[in-house]
């Protein structure tokens, strides 16, 4: 009843081309006709637009929503694709050969075999100093990005340092100002040199852009108030015991004040195997 | 309580399926037919074929029972559906002149060619309600008899076409060459055309179109007309026999059309350098029968033909970005997704910032102890 | 010496234009408009030097040009006709009219520098006062907080304006405190050429004869060029070596300001010393 995939071939087509176009320029956005689907615009149809564009019939498809592969907004789309396609679906990072993410990058570094496909709600770094779209692009196309330094001086007179959370801006190639989306400071490092592809879907925005491998990625700072990632000040999962992960803040088993717990739950659970092999 | 696991989100999600099913038939009863939805809230299948932007008064009229009366559901239903229908042809640009109408009146002049036809319109009538609805059993009148229901005999001259004809109004320039833009199929990029931004406002969302065009009204823009010319009826669709290559009308779209005249403006007639003052309009025209979403799309057309933003109204970014049903809730429901991954980042910032301001005022204290 | 900067046939007008205004020397009527087709004549025939280190004052009534001139040179406004030579250049005295958008915005940023009499224009009122005139360090590629910070605060003091304010937003500011960032925001990139519209205007007198010296001794200091538009010949005299006359558009006379105050050849020129000066 439904085409593979779902998306006609020539909308596939369409959405290919702009990922080659936006491979080729990285960090630039590539403005696309973003598709209606049957699921709400700001609920990753950029990201599901993109996968289903690159998907092939062996593709071993991992969705997960903050680290999660079991939250609603995951297993929603999963059960799309899978629906329209038939492909396997795993929880393992490592055996997945591409993957869609919401808000997180996987703990464990992604392979050159691997594409990883991102959710983005704004793709426009720029939108927090200026609000009109055609001023963006002129800023964009002229390598304008004073006034997002000035943001930065701004914050650091009035607040003592950066103040930029989540969706922390990266220059590309020393050329173009990318939103990293709401990925936490802490995966921002790992667009930076990596093995994998990176491609990033705005379903209502109708943007799409990229980050190939082996790119240079530097977060926006300035020279004596440098990037800095989360800090968890020596917490550990309360489950696998890990330090080095993205932590959560959860409510500590058995009552009692906080914990803390990995985000991305399928490195968790690699970890805990582990131990109990160990064991 | 314990740190409850994330799984089980598939289930969680079965059955939200599940409620959302019981909701909608717990009570029981004689589930409502779809013709019943068609013929009996023709107005509200209406604004669920302009928003969903697919004529199919049968599909919209589905997608409404299956939302639980729901319209701005109802509308991303049949949109999505719309994106898995494949596009046959193109039709002949449709003139609107050739409409059969049921209803067709001008605020501009008071007696025009055929007379003012009211059709049916709640414009005239008291908003009271009709409580004897609730015992409804049959149709209060007789069933309405084929004669009351069919429009004009024939097409009517349309009132601009008068004024154009006196020379008042400024004559299209028809550009053979130029194919519209299709916003189901080519990006988004501003300043949009016009037959983007037409597409644009008719798609756009009722309650959201009629907002603008009142604040237009009421000074935040400058666009305050007078109505030439509002139609209702049929529009024949045509299209061109892929053999004999004839015109063959394949059938009747319901439209309402709006032309509102707005203000004046200084042309020259390219022929000879003639200056003459010519009226200004403004175009609205949507699936079904809604005067007021036409009208409001109407003055926002005028609106944004501004070069220079004088007001948001006149603002393409601002009227056309937030003018989509689809868009405009998908967004504003995503809130509803998790974001703790993003607030534990701007958590983090926020207890960095307070305990530096802690360390400052301690400092500051120490600095007074020792004096 | 070389010209730091030329300007050759400016012309800028509103409106179609017709043979005639956009000719050279077109018909002037009685007011700023082509009596031939009704366009607005902003500014036209214009031809003048700007020495490095010189001040030169553009003078005359509302509606003479004046800003017009003045924001061609920084490119805000396209001009119709004309060229515009700027001797700082790598590749020397090129025509910035036809530079790229990459050096233009470097002119701007660092080689020009500009005060508006309506301090909107020149400020941003959603950042600090210091962050203003950081701003255009940054936007010059500096990254370096605490060595932009003080340089920043350096010319704030220079430019006296208080300590405690400068983390204050504009908007809080006096009139004087205002114009006060504006110049400092000129100055910071350490331009050759500034260009002031009427900087004193709408200030209290005592005000303005403050922010006039802290011009005169920042000129003399620097040795930047400036050119100085206002209708108030006092001001032009204060500070100006050299002025041009505009009327309607057009100059009408020019010269060293002692001798065309003192010795005005032109009628209109005439009536303006005579009804400014008491």
């Amino acid at each position: 009843m439904y085409n593979f995939a779902l998306l006609d071939e020539n909308s596939k087509r369409e959405i290919r081309r702009a990922l080659l176009k936006a491979i080729a320029i990285p960090g630039f956005q590539v403005p696309f006709a973003s598709r209606e689907l049957p699921i709400f615009f700001g609920w990753g149809t950029g990201g599901l637009q993109i996968t289903l564009s690159v998907i092939g019939k062996d593709e071993i498809l991992k969705v997960f929503d903050q680290g999660d592969d079991d939250s609603v907004n995951a297993v929603n789309l999963k059960r799309l694709i899978q629906l329209t396609t038939g492909v396997s679906i795993t929880t393992e990072t490592h055996i997945a050969t591409l993957l869609q993410t919401r808000h997180r990058i996987p703990e464990k570094r992604l392979r050159s075999d691997q594409v990883l496909v991102l959710q983005v709600p704004m793709p426009e770094p720029l939108r927090k100093v200026e609000f009109r779209e055609t001023e963006t692009v002129r800023m964009h196309a002229e390598k304008d990005y004073g006034k997002m330094f000035v943001k930065l001086y701004e914050d650091v007179l009035h607040h003592g340092e950066i103040t930029l959370a989540s969706d922390y801006p990266v220059i590309v190639v020393d050329r173009h100002l990318m939103a990293t989306t709401p990925i936490p400071r802490w995966d921002v490092p790992k667009l930076n040199q990596a093995d994998n592809l990176y491609l990033f879907g705005a379903g209502r925005e109708k943007k799409i852009y990229a980050v190939p491998p082996y790119t240079q990625v530097t977060p926006l700072s300035l020279d004596d108030y440098a990037f800095r990632m989360e800090d968890f000040k020596g917490a550990a999962c309360v489950f696998c015991g890990s330090t080095h992960a993205y932590l959560n803040e959860i409510p500590a088993p058995g009552g009692g004040g906080q914990a803390h717990a990995c985000s991305d739950t399928n490195f968790c659970h690699g970890n805990r195997k582990r131990q109990v092999i160990e064991k | 309580m314990g740190y409850v696991g994330v799984k089980g989100g598939s289930d969680a999600i079965m059955n939200a399926d599940y409620l959302v099913e019981y909701y909608r038939c717990r009570n029981g009863g004689i589930p409502i037919a779809i013709k019943q939805i068609q013929d009996q809230m023709r107005l509200l299948v209406d604004k669920v074929i302009s928003e969903g932007s697919l004529y199919s008064r049968e599909v919209a009229a589905i997608a409404l029972k299956q939302s639980e009366g729901e319209p701005m559901e109802a509308a991303y239903l049949v949109r999505a559906f719309r994106s898995t229908v494949p596009r046959v042809c193109f039709s002949i640009p449709a003139k609107s002149s050739e409409m059969f109408c049921i209803r067709r009146i001008s605020s501009s002049f008071q007696h025009i060619p055929w007379g003012q036809v009211l059709g049916p319109s709640r414009d005239y009538t008291q908003r009271l309600i009709r409580f004897e609805l609730k015992d409804e059993q049959s149709f209060i009148n007789d069933p309405p008899k084929k004669e009351d229901d069919s429009p004009l005999d024939e097409p009517v001259e349309k009132v601009v076409d008068y004024l154009r004809k006196q020379g008042l109004m400024e004559t299209p320039v028809k550009d053979a060459q130029k194919i519209p833009y299709d916003i189901t199929r080519q990006p988004m990029v501003f300043p949009m055309d016009r037959s983007a931004r037409l597409q644009r406002l008719t798609r756009g969302e009722d309650g959201a179109v009629l907002a603008f065009g009142y604040a237009s009204l009421r000074g935040w823009g400058s666009v305050h007309p007078t109505l030439a010319e509002v139609r209702v009826g049929y529009l024949p669709l045509k299209i061109k026999h892929p053999y004999w290559k004839t015109e063959v009308t394949v059938g009747h779209v319901m439209v309402t059309e709006v032309e509102s005249i707005c203000s004046f403006e200084k042309t020259v007639d390219p022929k000879n350098g003639k200056e003459s003052y010519v009226f200004t309009l403004g175009y609205g025209l949507v699936f079904g029968h809604n005067d007021r979403k036409a009208i409001a799309m109407s003055i926002l057309d005028r609106a944004l033909c501004s070069e220079i933003p004088s007001s948001p109204i006149e603002d393409q970014e601002f009227v056309l970005h937030h003018i989509d049903n689809m868009e405009s809730q998908g967004f504003i429901s995503h809130l509803k997704l998790p974001h703790y991954v993003s607030f534990q980042s701007a958590l983090d910032r926020i207890r960095s910032i307070q305990a530096k301001m802690r360390e400052a005022a301690a400092d500051k204290l120490q600095g007074a102890g020792h004096v | 010496m070389k010209p730091l900067l030329s300007i050759i046939n400016l012309k800028k007008i509103y409106g179609k234009g017709c043979d005639d205004c956009l000719g050279n020397h077109p018909t002037m009527g009685s007011d700023n408009r082509c009596p031939v087709c009704g366009s607005i004549v902003a500014c036209t025939d214009i031809n003048f030097e700007v020495f490095p280190g010189e001040v030169l004052g553009i003078v005359g009534e509302s509606g003479s040009g004046k800003s017009t001139i003045l924001n061609c040179i920084n490119m805000t406004l396209r001009v119709t006709t004309g060229e515009i030579f700027f001797g700082n250049l790598k590749r020397d005295r090129q025509n910035i009219l036809k530079a790229d958008a990459q050096t233009r915005r470097q002119l701007q940023n660092i080689h020009f520098g500009i005060v508006y009499q309506n301090p909107h224009l020149g400020l941003n009122f959603q950042i600090s006062g210091e962050g203003n005139v950081a701003e255009r360090m940054l936007v010059a590629g500096n990254r370096h907080f605490e060595m932009i910070q003080g340089k920043v605060h350096r010319l704030l003091q220079r430019v006296e304006l208080p300590v405690s304010r400068y983390k204050d937003f504009p908007g809080a500011y006096s009139g004087g405190m205002q114009q006060r960032v504006q110049i400092a925001k000129a100055l910071i990139n350490e331009p050759t050429l500034i260009l002031l519209d009427e900087p004193t205007g709408g200030l209290d007198v005592s005000v303005q004869a403050r922010i006039l010296d802290l011009i005169r001794s920042i000129s003399r200091e620097l040795q930047v060029a400036m050119i100085m538009v206002s209708h108030d010949m006092q001001v032009i005299r204060l500070l100006c070596e050299r002025i041009i006359v505009m009327k309607h558009g057009r100059i009408v006379e020019s010269g060293l300001t002692d001798r065309v105050i003192d010795d005005p050849r032109e009628a209109y020129t005439q009536t303006l010393v005579h009804s400014t000066i008491q």
